[in-house]
């Protein structure tokens, strides 16, 4: 993978932010966190794992923009054959989603995965039927192509969620070169986000994001937020820092939000993890819970695109170290 | 870089930045200004020639030198000096403002000192100051604020004044000063805690004196957050003022050129007398508490230490609190503008360690312990399960055992060759305490039972895999008690919290909690006075413990 052209073809420069009903230019800050957000997860497709550590003036929004960037990059950098396989290795028994369309709308289907099958010298996905009622019992065979292009999740796509879906993928489209639309309806999510839920969401609530003169999408659309309690689909897991637990998606990024995130340093399984604390939080407390790591870190692993990084605007701070793989953060 | 200025008593000076009108402005636009303050803000000290604070700063610097500190009637002698000297040098009131309070502080200073005539020098010069003040009140540091005020012509200027520059109980800005009346301007507001700064940019914020012992989240969140184009630190030439640094981060091969330059502080922190009896009167009562509770002992060898933090109610009692964990706090909810559609799942918490005065916090009243286990274990007995805890957990003394006869490094190597993988041998202690109930993963739990089975046979009778099935099925049942008990609570709480919302009740110092169906002790909403700055290793036994204090709430006076 080419990480230059991989963050070339991720315009984000495009973006228009949408805040109190005024449209206005993506800020710098903004810009630079999803930039970093976006190299952060090309570098998670390659060898090594990193950290990096920001600190801001102020942490809100932050988890947002970076999150968003990684997104942008994974949209970028996704290969559907890797989406069929990862659907082929799901155990025999696991519920599965998908939505089917139909004319202008779509119908929803639940089942559980039976097995793999050849047909007509193709390989299908067998799935037996529990929902819609009329269908329990039958079973339905699903061949590459046809997976994935409805969208075969873990996690149920209701109306409304496949409403939004289709208007994030818009958004992703129009941002990044050649966005697979079939990326968002793709299994499994992708990142991970460590943050006080309630606040994060409240900040969120009246942003929307919009290229040119397309119709704004809610930021936390935008964000395709997957929901753990409702086993709805998402590309981005939000995990509240009060968690005692982090089981985050391993191919993505996973964004630490604040000092009460940070915990999460050990325990986190993603090769990019970026950690984001304010001024009042990067005390000593936390040079303490991060220093066994700075102490283990390595220089491999931190792959710098070839016309070097985006400096970060005024304000702001950012080390990056990098990780032995199977020791120290997590693994 | 911090800037200077030097002004005579009569100076002013021009503020920096713009007025902001009063419609209502984006999360967007603040976090943006936050960084754009951040990055072109400046940090000026202004420095003010007051003759009166370096005669009330030598008298009370001589008293506090010269008075018995092992004595209790002279320690009292040396706070009310700090007070004194505190109140005129911070406030930005008239001095002969009732609400300081310096004519009848002169009069319990006199009556005092009449008993140690060893300080009735420096007790005359102070005491001469006072009325002197008292007599002509003009304050210079109100007149160089009004005189900004007036320059700027812009009435929805936004500016903050640091009243919180030591907590709760900061002399000269008692509760009682508002910005309207006080400060003449709408736009003008009195931050005290880091809740006055939410959702808030300033063109400019004054911090009326040295911030040494301000709460550290709260100064550098307006040093370094951007609350303002423009920092001013108001000071007379006596007083000695520090600003801190940030923390350096390190420096990466990556990102090494884009560096970023923090506000400097022009003077460093010194030793003087000054800067003594200011750590003293701020720092003596927590080290008081602090030692009072170092010697609790251990109730059982379980009973392990954690890093708490002493947080103090204003209803005059305190608490030992866990550093690491969180408690639920509701002040938003109930001092209004909190979200009244809060979940049983979104009940809002906060960090320990993130705790700050006029929080309103839940513990229970009565009882000690955690709630949580008593509740869930009130709820095991109702369903015919009243040993399963014990009977869940009868490996943890196994355990302890024998970390105590090899030690936790000869365990934890001993377990590597049964795939128990382990970041710190330290995590064995914690699984033998009663703080977490056991590993994560059942991997590990079971390549531990079979690590001490390896050391000490005699612990289990049965097979170990069986053993350790048994004992993981067990806890995951508890687990589930704890998380009906968990949902029990919090749907009372909830109803409780919107009753009192309903009801608008303020509550002031504490409200006790009746939580119907909860059968536990009684829960209380506790209002935060202030929180020690530093944790201290105490026995989880003594956490939550809510005990009243000798001395009340009035705690620095």
């Amino acid at each position: 993978m080419e990480i230059a052209s991989v963050l070339a073809g991720v315009h984000h420069n495009r973006l228009s932010v949408q805040a109190a009903g005024h449209l206005r230019p993506i800020p710098d800050w903004a810009d630079w966190l999803i930039w970093l957000g976006a190299w952060a997860r090309c570098q998670a497709a390659m060898d090594g794992r990193r950290v990096a550590v920001v600190r801001l003036p102020s942490r809100r929004l932050s988890a947002a923009f970076v999150s968003l960037g990684g997104l942008l990059a994974a949209s970028r950098i996704h290969d559907d054959t890797l989406d069929w396989d990862a659907l082929q290795a799901l155990p025999s028994g696991t519920t599965v989603h998908w939505r089917e369309p139909k004319g202008g709308k779509s119908t929803s289907y639940t089942g559980t995965i039976d097995s793999i099958r050849e047909i007509a010298g193709s390989k299908c996905l067998a799935i037996s039927t529990r929902s819609p009622r009329r269908h329990l019992g039958s079973t339905f065979f699903l061949p590459m192509a046809t997976a994935l292009a409805y969208g075969v999740t873990l996690g149920l796509v209701t109306n409304r969620t496949d409403e939004q879906l289709t208007a994030a993928a818009g958004l992703y489209k129009s941002i990044v070169d050649g966005a697979p639309q079939t990326w968002i309806r793709s299994h499994g999510a992708d990142s991970t986000m460590v943050t006080e839920r309630t606040s994060f969401l409240e900040d969120l609530s009246d942003l929307a994001l919009a290229v040119g003169k397309s119709r704004a999408v809610a930021f936390e659309e935008a964000l395709v937020i997957s929901s753990v309690s409702n086993q709805q689909h998402g590309k981005l897991q939000l995990v509240a820092s009060r968690s005692r637990a982090l089981e985050d998606a391993p191919a993505g990024v996973t964004v630490l939000d604040g000092a009460n995130a940070a915990i999460f340093l050990g325990s986190a399984r993603s090769r990019s993890i970026v950690l984001l604390l304010d001024y009042s939080e990067y005390d000593e407390e936390l040079v303490h819970l991060i220093n066994p790591f700075i102490g283990c870190s390595i220089d491999a692993g931190i792959h710098v695109p070839p016309k070097g990084v985006m400096a970060p605007t005024e304000g702001v701070e950012v080390f990056v170290f990098g990780l032995p793989d199977n020791s120290g953060v997590g693994a | 870089m911090i800037s200077a200025e030097h002004i005579g008593f009569d100076g002013t000076g021009t503020i920096a930045g713009t007025s902001m009108p009063h419609e209502r402005i984006s999360i967007l636009e603040i976090v943006d200004k936050q960084y754009k303050h951040a990055g072109q803000g400046k940090l000026r000290q202004v420095k003010l020639a007051f003759p009166p604070a370096t005669v009330i700063s030598s008298a009370c610097g001589s008293i506090f030198s010269m008075v018995d500190r092992d004595d209790d009637e002279q320690r009292r002698i040396a706070r009310q000096a700090w007070i004194i000297k505190s109140t005129i040098l911070q406030t930005m009131l008239q001095f002969d403002d009732p609400r300081l309070g310096l004519a009848s502080m002169t009069e319990v200073m006199s009556l005092a000192a009449a008993a140690v005539p060893t300080i009735a020098s420096p007790v005359d010069s102070l005491l001469r100051m006072m009325r002197e003040l008292v007599a002509t009140p003009s304050n210079p540091k109100r007149e160089w604020f009004l005189a900004q005020l007036k320059s700027a012509d812009k009435p929805d200027l936004q500016i903050a004044i640091l009243a919180g520059l030591q907590g709760s109980g900061t002399p000269g800005w008692s509760a009682a000063i508002s910005s309207r009346k006080d400060f003449l301007g709408d736009s003008i507001t009195l931050v005290r805690t880091r809740k006055d700064l939410k959702d808030r940019v300033f063109a400019m914020v004054v911090i009326p004196g040295p911030v040494k012992f301000t709460t550290r989240p709260l100064l550098h969140d307006i040093l370094y957050g951007g609350r303002a184009s423009d920092l001013v630190v108001l000071a007379y030439n006596t007083e000695r003022i520090y600003v801190p640094q940030p923390i350096a981060v390190p420096i990466d091969s990556t990102f090494r050129s884009a560096g970023f330059r923090n506000p400097r502080a022009e003077s460093q922190e010194n030793d003087a007398p000054d800067n003594q009896i200011d750590r003293w009167a701020n720092e003596s009562i927590w080290e008081e508490l602090r030692s009072r509770h170092l010697d609790v002992a251990p109730i059982s060898e379980r009973d392990v230490s954690v890093p708490a933090r002493f947080v103090l109610f204003a209803d005059g009692s305190g608490a030992f609190l866990p550093d690491d964990k969180g408690v639920v706090e509701l002040s938003e909810l109930l001092d209004g503008g909190g979200n009244l559609e809060t979940t049983e799942e979104r009940l809002p918490r906060k960090n320990v360690r993130d705790l700050e005065e006029h929080d309103l916090i839940m513990l229970r009243l009565t009882g000690s312990g955690n709630y949580l286990d008593d509740v869930a274990d009130s709820e095991m007995d109702q369903a015919g399960l009243g040993s399963l805890r014990r009977e869940a957990t009868e490996w943890k003394p196994w355990l302890h055992r024998i970390i105590k006869e090899y030690g936790e490094g000869l365990v934890a190597k001993a377990g590597k060759d049964f795939g128990l993988r382990l970041r710190s041998a330290t995590y064995l202690w914690e699984w033998a305490g009663d703080g977490v109930m056991a590993p994560h993963d059942f991997a590990t739990f079971r390549a531990l039972m079979t690590t001490l089975a390896k050391l000490d046979p005699s612990g289990v009778t049965s097979g170990v895999d069986q053993y350790a099935d048994e004992k993981w099925r067990q806890m995951e049942q508890v687990k589930t008690f704890h998380a009906r008990a968990g949902a029990t609570i919090r749907t009372a709480l909830i109803k409780r919290v919107k009753g009192l919302v309903a009801e608008r009740r303020l509550v002031e110092t504490v409200e006790s909690i009746e939580l119907p169906g909860v059968e536990a002790g009684r829960m209380g909403l506790l209002r935060v006075s202030a929180v020690d700055s530093k944790p201290v290793r105490t026995p989880q036994s003594r956490l939550f413990h809510v005990f009243p204090l000798k001395g009340g709430t009035n705690w620095q006076k």
